[in-house]
């Protein structure tokens, strides 16, 4: 039987032969992705509590593009560019964001399973924010005072950066990843950054508290241009740099050794992966907490779709992570409307069935 | 050419190599033989800018430890002895790897012939479409070579030969790919770049092999053409069989 359904494989990898190229189907899907992505980003502006129509939210939209003008509400005016609209901005930055992170760490562990969220980095980040939340009107005052609207990003980065430092010590050895190990330390690792939050949580007054709540589920809620002017730039440097990793990332899924017969410069590749995962969690999490799976469930989608090729996957995922986030937050806000449910539970419970997915169908692969 | 001189390397303080020198020219192939755990592999890893070494290693007169990654990778080319793939990508995604160094000179339409060929030559024509993750292994040690050969696709450029280093390209091939494979080396080493081959098979290596490196408890025993080197009381006293 598995004999058969192994020529099968091949003779339909042999029928349909592409010969290998995928970058055809790659490029195609990319400028479907950026279709998608423009129509969810409406979806978004269009959807929420109040009543305001997608409708007049189009005519809105077009009507300088036709000379037109169209009044709008001042209570329309203020959901749309002061609720909806920078709600859906943050929502394609964590978007990207998290989706890439996830992408980028899969490459430079070698594994599908590799994401920040699951691995400890969210919660080394969230353990960076919670300290200058609780910190920044007292022991931390100064660092609060000298980096402004960028002190929670800067922090939550700095936690990212050491969460995912010790994880990379931990888990490889003469340059080859143990996966268990990996997965395991992430564990420990997460743990340790859970209990040191709480530790600050029960230091925290009532007001940092309700500040803090947000960050057990992650929520686009918040969305503010202040917290979008504190992100975006960090985001976006990041979605600018990690497409000249995808070369070296793609020699790397061939071992580090390889690697840099290849000619990649294996450390200097190492440490830039490093940085760009841990600053781009970090500012995620400083503006929206913690949001889960989306960093697992994208790339590996894409790498159904496209492949594995780095320098595809990369854009990619940046794309359709943005665009899913959108879904999911439109369904966060409208299923229990006028209530809202945290964007993470949604999250979550679309990907942690997809991880567990992932799990079994290459438990072959892991040496678990 | 590979020039060592005292060559050394230690694991931890444990030496594992000792006192290696020898030349590796350009225009022939150079094998390295000796029994499991002389050092073969290891000096094969630190000629390949894989390990710190004491004494002195250089390509074209340049201390290897100086040099950065793509410089070496425009001189030398590596096919290890085992190659796992992390991804699913298609034996043309992993064979166009090898050209990621760039230095082939090639434009993309001329990568893809370049790709298409060295499939050809290891015998894998029509596989580029395949996945990597189901060929066996032998099938798979030869998408390696084709790999390797892309990175070091002309033998000689600017009249700077380069290199193949090979370690046990054949010990998972079946009789008719072994002597492909080193039917390859041997085209490669007659348009005037160098092999460095680590292989077991002492017939085929006095077939093909124009010097031979016998290694012994990580020093050099011997070194020179074929019929100087293999001799009954060297091998027998390296590999410890009298029969």
């Amino acid at each position: 039987m598995l004999q058969t359904l192994s020529t099968a494989t091949r003779l339909s990898a042999n029928r349909d032969n592409t010969m290998g190229d995928r970058s055809l189907k790659a490029r195609l899907t990319l400028v479907g992705l950026a279709g998608l992505l423009a129509v969810t980003s409406v979806l978004s502006l269009a959807t929420g509590a109040s009543d305001a129509s997608l409708l007049a939210v189009i005519q809105f939209w077009i009507a300088p593009l036709t000379g037109s003008e169209i009044e709008l509400s001042i209570r329309d005016s203020i959901i749309i560019h002061d609720i909806r609209l920078p709600r859906m901005v943050l929502g394609i930055l964590v978007g990207a964001s998290l989706a890439v992170c996830g992408a980028t760490m899969q490459g430079l562990f070698r594994n599908p399973l590799a994401d920040p969220g699951i691995v400890g980095v969210s919660s080394g980040a969230a353990l960076g924010a919670v300290t200058m939340i609780v910190l920044g009107s007292s022991t931390l005052a100064p660092i609060a005072d000298f980096l402004g609207v960028f002190a929670l990003p800067l922090t939550a980065f700095a936690g990212a950066l050491i969460t995912t430092l010790l994880l990379y010590r931990v888990s490889t050895q003469n340059g080859k990843t143990s996966v268990a190990t990996m997965l395991l330390a992430g564990i420990a690792l997460g743990a340790l950054a859970l209990a040191l939050t709480g530790i600050l949580i029960f230091m925290a007054d009532d007001q940092q508290l309700r500040d803090l709540t947000f960050w057990n589920m992650g929520s686009l809620a918040g969305a503010t241009w202040v917290k979008i002017l504190a992100a975006a730039p960090i985001i976006i440097v990041v979605l600018l740099t990690v497409p000249f990793l995808a070369g070296g990332l793609n020699a790397m899924t061939l071992g580090e050794a390889t690697a840099r017969h290849i000619g990649i410069p294996v450390q200097g590749l190492k440490a830039c992966s490093i940085l760009v995962v841990a600053a781009a969690t970090g500012a995620s999490v400083a503006v929206s907490g913690g949001i889960g799976f989306v960093g697992i469930v994208v790339p590996h989608l894409l790498r159904l779709l496209i492949g594995p090729d780095h320098r595809y996957l990369l854009p990619a995922s940046a794309l359709l992570g943005a665009s899913l986030l959108l879904v999911a937050d439109a369904i966060a806000r409208t299923i229990v409307a006028p209530a809202e449910l945290p964007i993470g539970i949604i999250t979550a419970l679309v990907g942690a069935p997809f991880f567990l997915w992932i799990l079994l169908s290459r438990r072959g692969f892991l040496d678990l | 050419m590979i020039e060592v001189k005292n060559g050394s390397v230690h694991i931890g303080k444990k030496p594992i190599l000792s006192g290696v020198a020898f030349n590796a020219l350009p225009g022939a192939i150079t094998a390295i033989i000796g029994p499991n755990g002389s050092g073969k592999t290891t000096l094969l890893k630190a000629i390949s800018g894989d390990l710190p070494y004491g004494g002195s290693i250089r390509v074209h007169g340049r201390e290897i430890n100086a040099l950065k990654p793509w410089e070496m990778a425009a001189m030398r080319a590596v096919l290890p002895q085992s190659s796992s793939l992390s991804f699913p990508f298609t034996i043309r995604e992993v064979v166009r790897l090898g050209l990621t160094a760039g230095r082939t000179g090639a434009s993309r339409g001329q990568m893809d012939d370049i790709v298409e060929e060295a499939l050809a030559r290891v015998d894998l024509q029509g596989f580029s479409g395949r996945f990597y993750q189901e060929l066996s292994g032998g099938e798979q040690q030869r998408v390696q070579l084709a790999r390797v050969l892309c990175q070091v696709w002309h033998p000689v450029v600017d009249e700077m030969p380069r290199y193949l280093f090979l370690d046990e390209p054949i010990s998972s091939l079946d009789i008719r790919h072994q002597l492909v494979i080193l039917d390859i080396a041997r085209d490669f080493a007659q348009r005037g770049g160098g092999v460095l081959a680590i292989l077991h098979d002492l017939n085929l290596t006095a077939m093909y092999a124009d010097n031979i490196l016998v290694m012994h408890q990580g020093q050099v025993r011997d070194f020179g053409p074929p019929n100087a080197v293999l001799k009954n009381d060297l091998l027998q006293s390296v590999f410890e069989c009298s029969r």
